[in-house]
């Protein structure tokens, strides 16, 4: 079995001191400790710096476009269930440019895992605002600081009826490793929010702001309560990291598919019937 | 006697007149060629529509616009239709839609019928469609017992009362007209050799839908859009039985990334939008260029710009489809003119974009999708040739051939990984900025248009090759200038419909050499005139043009070609 690590890594394009490596070290350990077969793994992801994953990983990926990773990963997933499916990108990428998907699949409840790297700024477009900033955060683009609400991913996906919602840092890496794994496993739309630093453009939400401004939800957590999920969702100083809500029980999209209704085949292993077509054609006007 | 006989039944929308025309033609093809089309309004209730259905002596799918027999379901559709109205059209309809001072002034031939009463005797005015269909069942001399029959599998699901009531209205409109109106019959010529077994009663939407299916479509993402949302419809109702998982997108943008995401892994998706749809999806459109990634897109036009005229025809979004997407990168456009066409280039879109692994587009438009004929039954060709292999662990998604085609693998089936990339690629599938590579990529994908030539669906030619004027169209206005023709004594006229609109071959620019090339178009500014000259430097000599809306009607096409040629 492959190991995920790519042979070739002498031309990553992410900057030193990214985000971006510790949360490929800490997917790369929750995959190796799964025994995830990497033939049976496509990551799909969109445009942007933390969109750049798959290609420093050994596996099968679709890196299409900006915003439109989830779309793709959704069609994957539903035509062969067998798959694991992973979509993974920036927060311009999945809470902006993709926001109308976000909201949809999550209603959809596709059984993928859905990694996204938040670090507040853009990154390969050269500093500007993205949708999770915070008021007043300055920017060549905003010079006057950032004037509109910041975006709560966790507050929104719950809202939609989202079945597994967490927060995890880059710099907690074997942290990290855990949420990706319970996500993987979890039977439904998984969503794991990572924030990490951007040492380029975001001097503001350094890796030490991070370890200030959050702090790890308790053993003794109650996973399960909706009523808790959405006041923890709400804070944010400090922002509270682990799994924030789970949910087992609602039905995966792929499931509630009429096609996987009584038929479990995976769509791709079926084979249609030309006479039956024939007789669409032949069946007397 | 008449070589077609036109009836216009005209009310409003909610008052089923689309349940009428079904009933008619399917009993009018036990005995005679038939097809209609539709005049339909942009809303759910009220307004002015209109259905025409044609009997004819040849096999038609055309519009015409002298009206033999108009049907009045309500009182303010005179207006619109008086241009169509000639001194030998007789005129049916509730006694107070009769005393329009227009039609008084005319001294038109009419009969009153008395349909919301009867419709009431039979149940209520839910019943009144079926009462006029009775009448015209009688007025056109119809089997009643065949009409019977189709009531009852239409509503067996709504109970016991619904099929009584349907078959009590159907009867007293008959009785009726039987009674007070004397039949038209005669006046229908009888087709000689007309065997009605040999024939499918069927409209533009099931051709796509039965092709797609025969091309082994078994995905479907798209957003509802008028004309195109019937084909979503067809294959989301066959979807049990022939395996086809149907998903309806939050947007467009999302339906073509689904599709593109659903061929990746192995099925067969198909993407149906109309112009504003496709606007939307040109990124995606250009992410499969890209990608290699094939996707059927079916495209309903309808005039635009923006929103334009929803609910009626035009071919106006050829020349979006021939450049949509940024980059270059080759492409397949399809357009078909008959019902059979409808059949056999959609299922043979899924191949090309199979085995050349490029956006393939099938054109059709609203008139076209809308409306019921008669299609020539066939023998589809046996199984839906796939071009998927089995990874070996070496497997490079973009390795380079000498035809620019790269062996497509899917993620789960061997020992490769599938890596594909929007970015500039290796043949590995890596991003690259490598201009070398850029090159040969570049090259790679251009290069797969020479191939698809090879593959080029042949263009239909009607007519002596000598000739010297050239008709050229595509798409839906085949059929009204087939019938054109057929009609008239021209000999040094040929027509051209081209199935196949990119890439085209150069052979078609040697044989239109020092001709006559009238090109006829259902819209303003002459897309196929244009991309003639574009890709072949083909000049077309005159343009004929409809832009209102309308389809192409026989009168259209004699009216415009005898100022053309004058």
């Amino acid at each position: 079995m492959s190991t995920y690590e790519y042979r070739n890594d002498e031309n990553v394009a992410w900057c030193p001191g990214c985000g971006n490596y510790a949360i490929r070290e800490a997917l790369i350990d929750a995959l190796s400790k799964l025994h995830m077969d990497p033939h049976q793994l496509v990551v799909s992801s969109g445009i942007g710096q933390a969109a750049k994953m798959p290609q420093y990983l050994e596996t099968n990926y679709f890196n299409g476009l900006h915003g439109r990773a989830l779309p793709v990963a959704c069609a994957i997933k539903s035509v062969n269930p067998e798959l694991t499916v992973i979509a993974e990108g920036g927060d311009g990428d999945m809470y902006g440019e993709g926001g109308n998907h976000l909201i949809h699949n999550i209603r959809r409840n596709i059984d993928i895992t859905h990694i996204v790297h938040n670090n507040m700024v853009y990154g390969l477009t050269k500093g500007q605002a993205s949708p999770t900033s915070s008021i007043g955060f300055t920017t060549p683009l905003q010079e006057q600081g950032v004037i509109n609400e910041p975006f709560n991913p966790l507050l929104v996906a719950l809202s939609l009826g989202a079945t597994f919602i967490a927060r995890g840092f880059s710099g907690y890496q074997e942290h990290l490793s855990e949420l990706i794994q319970k996500a993987i496993l979890h039977p439904g739309y998984a969503l794991i929010d990572v924030m990490q630093p951007c040492p380029s453009f975001n001097k503001i939400n350094n890796f030490a702001w991070y370890k200030k401004h959050t702090y790890m939800l308790e053993q003794a957590y109650k996973k399960d309560s909706l009523a808790v999920a959405f006041t923890k969702a709400q804070e944010h100083d400090p922002y509270p990291l682990g799994i924030l809500y789970r949910h087992i029980g609602r039905p995966t999209f792929e499931a509630c598919l009429p096609i996987y209704k009584e038929n479990k085949t995976i769509l791709i292993h079926r084979k249609r019937n030309q006479k039956d077509v024939q007789s669409l054609i032949d069946y007397p006007s | 006697m008449k070589n077609s006989f036109c009836i216009v039944i005209s009310g409003e929308a909610g008052q089923g007149i689309q349940t009428i025309e079904e009933f008619l033609v399917r009993a009018i093809a036990k005995n005679h060629f038939v097809c209609s089309s539709k005049d339909i309004m942009s809303r759910i209730r009220g307004g002015n529509n209109t259905t025409e259905i044609r009997i004819t002596s040849q096999q038609s799918f055309a519009y015409e616009e002298t009206i033999d027999l108009l049907f009045l379901l309500n009182d303010h559709a005179i207006e619109r239709l008086w241009q169509r109205i000639q001194p030998h059209t007789i005129i049916l309809g509730e006694k107070e839609f009769l005393a329009h001072p227009q039609i008084l002034k005319r001294g038109l031939t009419v009969y009153p019928i008395p349909f919301s009463e009867l419709a009431k005797a039979s149940g209520g005015k839910l019943f009144e469609n079926t009462v006029v269909v009775g009448v015209l069942t009688a007025v056109l001399e119809l089997n009643i017992e065949f009409l019977k029959q189709q009531l009852r599998d239409k509503f067996k699901t709504k109970g016991q009362d619904i099929v009584a009531n349907n078959e009590n209205a159907l009867q007293l409109g008959y009785t009726f007209a039987h009674e007070n109106i004397p039949s038209i019959g005669d006046d229908i010529e009888s087709p000689i050799l007309y065997d009605p077994s040999e024939y499918k009663v069927i409209d533009g939407t099931e051709a796509v839908g039965i092709g797609a299916l025969a091309g082994g479509c078994n995905y479907v993402a798209s957003y509802p859009m008028s004309p195109s949302t019937g084909v979503l419809v067809y294959l989301s109702q066959k979807g049990q039985q022939f395996d086809v998982l149907v998903e309806q997108s939050e947007d467009e943008i999302a339906a073509l990334n689904m599709v593109l995401g659903a061929w990746y892994a192995g099925a067969r998706g198909l993407a149906t939008t109309s112009g504003g749809g496709l606007a939307l999806m040109q990124e995606a459109i250009s992410l499969s260029g890209m990608t290699e990634t094939p996707c059927v897109i079916h495209v309903a036009q309808r005039p635009g710009p923006a929103t334009g005229l929803p609910t009626r025809t035009e071919q106006a979004d050829l020349s979006l489809v021939q450049y949509a997407g940024h980059g270059e990168f080759p492409r397949i456009i399809l357009s078909p003119g008959s019902l059979e066409d409808g059949v056999l280039l959609t299922q043979r879109a899924f191949t090309l974009a199979d085995r050349y692994q490029v956006p393939v587009f099938l054109l059709t438009d609203q008139f076209y999708t809308d409306s019921l004929g008669l299609m020539k039954k066939m023998t589809l060709p046996a199984e839906p040739e796939s071009f998927v292999v089995k990874s070996e662990s070496d497997y490079q998604r973009y390795c380079l051939s000498e035809d620019g085609i790269s062996p497509r693998g899917i993620p789960g089936w061997g020992e490769g990984f599938v890596k594909v990339d929007s970015d500039e690629h290796t043949e590995e599938g890596l991003i690259t900025e490598s201009f070398t590579v850029r090159v040969a990529m570049n090259e790679k994908r251009l290069k797969k248009r020479e191939s698809i030539l090879n593959d080029y669906v042949t263009e239909e030619w009607i007519g002596n090759t000598n000739a010297k004027h050239i008709i050229i169209s595509w798409g839906s206005t085949y059929g009204v200038i087939k019938e054109w023709l057929a009609s008239t004594t021209l000999d040094d006229v040929t027509y051209i419909h081209l199935k196949q609109l990119l890439p085209l071959p150069e052979r078609l620019q040697r044989e239109l050499k020092e001709k006559t090339i009238i090109c006829i178009e259902n819209n303003a500014t002459g897309q196929l005139a244009n991309l003639l000259k574009v890709e072949l430097n083909i000049t077309v000599t005159h343009r004929i043009n409809k832009y209102n809306g309308a389809p192409f009607s026989l009168e259209d096409i004699l009216q415009k070609w005898n100022e053309v040629m004058q």
